[in-house]
């Protein structure tokens, strides 16, 4: 199979031998540099429109990633159609949740009521990231919840403490960023 | 976005990533199908036994699993060039990655597996199961790692003097940069070099890392080697059949074939057309989880397959 090496001392010995014809065919050197740079111009690297080019692209999650989306995703599935007793197998006997808006921590049956009250409304789980400590996985990631009577997305953010052995959910903390990350025009795949 | 440590990852031993897994990673969905997804590295779990009503819970009833058209183009065929790109590259500890990238690559077009996203089509007609390798290129100056796509980009356009013509040129970029913090494994991706499409692929050096492990035990490759491949494998199906902007396959959530049955496993090993022999998950097919005749993916949606 053809095979090419490009190396830093190749380069250098390349870059050498430009400056050392330059040099002898003075006479040439502006059409030569004119030459180069639209021949440089011409081979821009580009991306798609719309494309900015800062952060990757559709990407394979790692296995911790596609696990806890997995069971965030159940979860969230649960809650939204109302399926309390999946929802509540899915709790550790210890849960509790806290948010922004209240001061103290709310047990899991309380969290449930008030979940399974609340509007159903289409939830999307992005942008997630996973630490993993041990037997408890710390688990960050937006949620954005569909527009209701002409208001827009609403966006919280939370961060989930989940037992590993047993795929339990110990804690929940939640708010609403002032300033949320947004959403991408296009799923990322991790959502 | 993702960018917090996985602390696990980084301290994974190397011996750990190379012994037999004794965790029960049996699909709750099907007993014949690895599921990754459950083994989650941690204390041992003795086997994880869904409830029936968690299980239940996992399949998500009333969501729609299948693939979905957006419009664009899809690629027919690809012309796949390797980029092995950083000074490490140059060690004889990481020459079984260039030769076995290339076998995988060689062996790739016409295999069973490739033929898994055939039944895909675009504004340019139909995927097939034709990939050609065309051997690969060493770039021996410091790398990036993949947080920005434009950086990988430049280095396929600095690399490839002259692109596939026809757009159909696929170049995977693997560096010599370990993942950190990052949470994902690879990703693809695309743009234009002298203004000719090119698809292209970023891959983390993913030596002693158990966050993009398929944990293969067969002996056949080096680790590192073996989770290459794997994430090779993913990449290539989905630049085939949801080439970027503006895209064609992909679901209501924003997954391609090689996300919906990421780290599952259909068959121990799948085999290649030229003899060779990998650990890769499955791709996802509407049409086998129409049929019934898929594997379950991590959320019991048997659409997933190994081979076709």
């Amino acid at each position: 199979m053809p095979v090419r090496q490009v190396t830093p001392a190749h380069r250098a010995r390349a870059s050498f031998c430009i400056s050392a014809r330059a040099r002898s065919l003075a006479g040439v050197t502006a059409l030569a540099v004119g030459a180069a740079l639209a021949s440089s111009a011409a081979a821009q690297p580009r991306l798609p429109p719309g494309v900015d080019g800062s952060a990757p692209a559709p990407a394979t999650a790692t296995r911790a990633v596609a696990h806890y989306l997995d069971l965030e995703r159940a979860l969230a599935a649960a809650l939204r159609e109302h399926r309390r007793e999946a929802a509540a197998q899915m709790l550790a006997p210890e849960f509790e949740a806290r948010s922004g808006e209240a001061l103290d921590a709310i047990g899991a049956r309380a969290w449930l009521d008030a979940q399974l009250r609340a509007r159903t409304t289409p939830t999307v789980v992005r942008d997630l990231a996973v630490r993993e400590l041990g037997d408890l996985a710390v688990v960050s990631f937006f949620v954005d919840a569909a527009p209701v009577r002409g208001a827009g997305t609403t966006t919280l953010y939370v961060v989930d403490i989940w037992r590993e052995s047993d795929a339990r959910l110990m804690a929940r903390y939640e708010a609403q960023p002032a300033h949320p990350l947004r959403a991408p025009a296009r799923p990322r795949g991790r959502e | 976005m993702l960018r917090h440590l996985l602390i696990a990852a980084l301290a994974a031993p190397l011996s750990a990533l190379a012994a037999p897994h004794d965790k029960d990673t049996t699909s709750p969905y099907d007993p014949t199908v690895e599921d990754l997804n459950l083994d989650r590295g941690g204390p041992p779990m003795l086997g994880i036994h869904w409830a029936r009503e968690h299980a239940a819970s996992r399949t998500r009833p009333g969501s729609n699993p299948l693939m979905t058209y957006h419009g664009g183009k899809i690629m027919k065929t690809a012309t796949t060039q390797a980029i092995f790109w950083g000074p490490s590259w140059n060690n004889a500890g990481f020459a079984d990655k260039i030769n076995g990238i290339d076998l995988f690559y060689g062996g790739h077009g016409g295999s069973n597996y490739a033929k898994t996203s055939d039944e895909y089509t675009g504004s340019n007609g139909q995927v097939t199961a034709t990939t050609m390798h065309i051997g690969h290129l060493v770039d021996l100056s410091t790398a990036a790692g993949g947080n920005r796509t434009s950086v990988i980009l430049a280095e396929v356009c600095k690399m490839v003097s002259s692109p596939d013509s026809q757009g159909n040129g696929y170049y995977a970029v693997y560096s010599d940069v370990k993942r950190g913090g990052a949470q994902y494994c690879a990703y693809h991706s695309a743009g234009t070099c002298n203004g000719v499409p090119v698809q292209f692929a970023f891959f983390f050096n993913l030596d002693g890392d158990s966050g993009c492990d398929p944990q293969d035990t067969s002996g056949l490759h080096s680790q590192g080697l073996a989770a290459l491949a794997n994430v090779s494998a993913h990449e290539l199906a989905e630049a085939r059949t949801d080439p970027a902007s503006p895209g064609a396959w992909y679901d209501g959530q924003g997954e391609e074939n090689g996300d919906k049955c990421a780290w599952t496993f259909g068959a121990p090993l799948v085999a290649f057309s030229n003899g060779t022999q990998w650990k890769l998950q499955g791709e996802w097919s509407n049409a086998a989880y129409n049929a019934k005749t898929g594997y379950p993916n991590s959320a019991g949606q048997r659409g997933c397959l190994s081979g076709k």
